[in-house]
């Protein structure tokens, strides 16, 4: 900033000077024009003033009229002029003036009144014409001119004084003026100059030591050695420079880090990596271009002599350790010296398609081939080059190469298990088709069975929903039957009963036994029917199955009988809880416990109820010490109505034993009976366990 | 019974019919009985403003027509009738039968036995039972 302030100081000051000297001058040259100005007033003045005197003497001699005109002309000219001059002399010679043009007046008029005249002159009193007085007068007159005339030329010198002075003057003034500028001049440029001049230079210093890599050595290292008030455009130069060259200094360092640790990577990978360089190869391309041949891949692919010499441009710069592990070298010079052990004949054919790819133009290419190691060998390797847009020009490429040699040889089994398997297959196939052949013939029985089932189904189906309709039509007309029937039967008891009230008079004994008669007919009647009713909706209704405690069960069935005092019911063991509906089981027991009791003969009766365990079966047992039932009957008289004794002696519906059969049959048990003539009775009966919970404790 | 007010037996069977009115003179029930045939005769005794107040209906179950559930739910859902006590009197022991009347609000369901004496103790409960039993008026 300094700089270009110096510079604006500098041409302010010199401006300023300019100025200055500009003004100086044009005063110079105002005074010089008013000094000339009077210098020409009294020029003017003397000329007039002779004018004037010429002018007198020509009136004075011939007195024209033309002469006076002149002669106001040029007095009117003397008063205008003696205004101009300066004031000092302004009123000399207007005084001067005035006595000439009084004494002008005199002359012309011939008016000599109140004349003072000198003492040799006097007035005839012919005072027309006395020369003498008009002399005298015109002397007067001549005097006064002479006395403007000094009056002039004393203003002219003066002038002239004056010009000679400002002339020296000014010419001093400029003088000191142009030297002062000078020196301004020298130094400011002295000091802009230095001021550049001598940072620039260290700054190209710099640069040459940048260019030749020495940036430690740059003295524009210093950044605190410029104040930070003293700031100008060269040092705010300097100071980016510096921070350039800082910035510089950390971009090279980490440029040579990242190259160094790329060379250590080089080094130690464990995959086998590849510098080389093929820039000769690009070459051989551009001649190609030349010799006019466009599709160059198609002209690789055509000439193989153009691989082979190729193959040799190529030059490997670098390997790493990882390569000579590979290809069993002992040093780097070993190997790059032996590469066409490397490359054996078989590579060539990749190498064309590696090729082809750099001439189109990719920027990778990867393929598997086979290279030979230095100690003879083969080995299959998957090579992987890398020639990117970017380093074209440079004509570099990496290579890494992976050795596959086991991979392939583990392909090479897997194809000959594959083949081994596809013959499995194919025989396991064939037997497959045989197979499944007969399935298919099976298939069509079974569909057949199928359909024969699916056929049973509906007819199951159809004789189930018979069967509903049916049960429901039952149970109507159970239900039908038995009101309607019982209905008669009641009326027949009643009237019976009335008349034999009402008329009981009409009656004898044996009357009176026959309507009592009707009546336990009628009563059997409806016993009947109550009996049938209930045979009939056995299996139609569905009881509530429960967990019935066949103690308590047997107990309330034998209190609700309330056998006589001769008769003991016992229970013989413990008897089982079993899952079951109560209102078919209190049936059972009461049918038979109740036949029991009815058909009891002795004074002393003894019924005993037990019950044994056995495989998935509870077995039930009914005894007596009753009359006991012949052998022939025991199928009998499980039959619906069957009696043993005629109604007349034993009422007994006939239906007892028939409901028991059914209701054990309905839960697919048996029931049967052992007993002889005279010996006693016994029933049993067995009821499958339906999972009952575990009673034993 | 408790009122003089008459008692109504719907009964279609015309033995049954005797013997209710049978066993009440031997019960020396001396309420008049008043006696129809089925549910809609008896809506229309019931409606019929002449007829004086009710004190008890006996209603037989089965009867042509009109049976007795069907007169129950008319006569149980008339703001009228539903007040006069209903017994229904009949052979039916089906458990349906028994649930309806009982959901339509009988005051008692016996079963018609066949010996005539049975039959009189019966109507001798009811009897006794509805002199104890207190009626709105």
């Amino acid at each position: 900033m300094r700089i270009s302030a110096k510079l604006y100081l500098s041409t302010i000051i010199a401006t300023g000077l300019i100025c200055l000297l500009t003004f100086f001058v044009s005063q110079y040259s105002r005074k010089v024009t008013t000094a000339q100005q009077k210098a020409d007033i009294a020029n003017q003045l003397v000329r007039q003033a002779t004018h004037l005197n010429i002018i007198l003497d020509e009136y004075l001699s011939y007195r024209y009229e033309r002469s006076e005109q002149q002669w106001q002309k040029v007095s009117s000219a003397l008063f205008e002029l003696a205004e101009k001059l300066p004031p000092a002399n302004t009123d000399l010679v207007l005084i001067e003036l005035e006595d000439i043009s009084s004494v002008f007046s005199r002359l012309k008029l011939e008016n000599y009144l109140d004349l003072k005249l000198p003492k040799h002159i006097s007035l005839s009193d012919n005072q027309i014409a006395s020369k003498e007085v008009q002399d005298w007068l015109s002397s007067q007159i001549r005097v006064s001119a002479d006395n403007i005339l000094s009056i002039a030329f004393s203003l002219s010198l003066q002038t002239s004084k004056e010009i000679k002075t400002i002339n020296q003057s000014t010419f001093s003034t400029v003088l000191w003026f142009s030297i002062l500028l000078i020196l301004l001049l020298i130094t400011s440029s002295v000091l802009i100059i230095r001021g550049i001049t001598k940072p620039l230079l260290a700054l190209v210093e710099d640069v040459e030591k940048i260019r030749q890599n020495d940036l430690d050595k740059t003295t524009t290292n210093k950044e605190d050695s410029l104040s930070p008030n003293n700031k100008n455009e060269i040092d705010i130069l300097t100071q980016a420079f510096i921070r350039m060259t800082t910035q510089l200094t950390g971009t090279v360092q980490s440029l040579q880090l990242s190259e160094e640790r790329y060379r250590a990577l080089f080094e130690t990978v464990g995959v086998s990596l590849w510098e080389e360089d093929y820039s000769e190869i690009l070459t051989m391309f551009e001649e190609l271009r030349e010799q006019g041949i466009t599709d160059i891949p198609t002209y690789i692919q055509e000439h193989q002599e153009f691989v082979v010499e190729a193959a040799r441009a190529i030059k490997v710069l670098d390997v790493n350790d990882a390569t000579l592990k590979l290809y069993h070298a002992h040093s780097k010079e070993e190997f790059l010296v032996s590469l066409d052990k490397v490359f054996v004949p078989e590579s060539y054919t990749v190498f064309r398609e590696e090729l082809v790819a750099i001439a189109n133009g990719r920027e990778s290419f990867e393929s598997e081939a086979v290279n030979g190691t230095l100690d003879g060998g083969r080995i299959n390797v998957l090579m992987a080059v890398s020639f990117p847009e970017k380093f074209r020009d440079q004509g570099k490429l990496t290579a890494s190469i992976t050795d596959i040699t086991d991979r392939k040889l583990a392909e090479k089994e897997l194809e000959n298990h594959r083949e081994h398997l596809q013959q499995l297959v194919n025989e396991r196939t064939s037997e497959l088709k045989i197979r499944v052949k007969e399935a298919e013939h099976l298939n069509k029985a079974m569909v057949n069975l199928l359909d024969d089932l699916q056929e049973k189904q509906r007819q199951l189906e159809a004789s189930a929903q018979q069967l509903t309709a049916s049960n429901v039509e039952l149970k109507e007309f159970a239900y039908i039957v038995s009101h309607d029937l019982k209905a008669p039967l009641r009326a027949i008891s009643q009237l019976t009963h009335w008349i034999v009230s009402d008329y009981s008079e009409a009656f004898d004994d044996e009357g009176r036994m026959q309507m009592d008669l009707i009546l336990q007919r009628v009563k059997r009647m409806d016993g009947l029917i109550d009996g049938i009713l209930r045979y009939s909706r056995l299996g139609r209704v569905r009881e509530k199955t429960e967990t019935l405690d066949l103690n308590l069960l047997v107990n309330e069935i034998i209190d609700n009988i309330s056998p006589p005092d001769t008769v003991q019911v016992t229970i013989e063991n413990k008897l089982p809880v079993i899952l079951s509906d109560s209102i078919r089981l209190e049936q059972l027991f009461q049918n038979l416990i109740g036949n029991a009791i009815k058909y009891m003969d002795k004074d002393k009766g003894l019924i005993k109820v037990g019950c044994t365990e056995i495989e998935g079966y509870w077995q039930f047992n009914i005894s007596d010490n009753g009359p006991g039932i012949d052998k022939k009957y025991h199928d009998k008289i499980f039959q619906i109505f069957q009696t043993l004794s005629p109604r007349d002696e034993q009422e007994s519906t006939g239906i007892g034993l028939a409901l028991a059969k059914k209701i054990i049959g309905l839960y697919g048990g048996s029931i049967w009976v052992e007993s002889e003539l005279g010996h006693g009775t016994t029933f049993f009966f067995n009821l499958p366990k339906k999972g009952e919970p575990d009673e034993k404790h | 019974m408790r009122s003089t007010k008459p008692i109504l037996l719907v009964e279609d069977d015309q033995v049954d019919a005797m013997t209710v009115k049978r066993a009440l003179k031997d019960i020396k029930v001396t309420n008049r009985l008043d006696i129809v045939n089925n549910g809609e005769e008896a809506l229309i005794f019931l409606r019929n403003p002449e007829n004086e107040q009710l004190g008890i209906i006996l209603l037989d179950l089965n009867m042509p027509r009109m049976n007795g559930i069907e007169f129950l739910e008319i006569a149980k859902s008339d703001d009228d009738l539903k007040k006069i006590p209903i017994v229904v009197l009949t052979t039916s022991k089906e458990e349906q039968d028994k649930v309806d009347s009982f959901n339509l609000g009988v005051a008692g369901y016996m079963i018609k036995p066949v010996d005539y004496l049975k039959f009189v103790e019966v109507i001798k409960t009811i009897d006794l039972y509805w002199s104890l039993s207190e009626l709105p008026d």
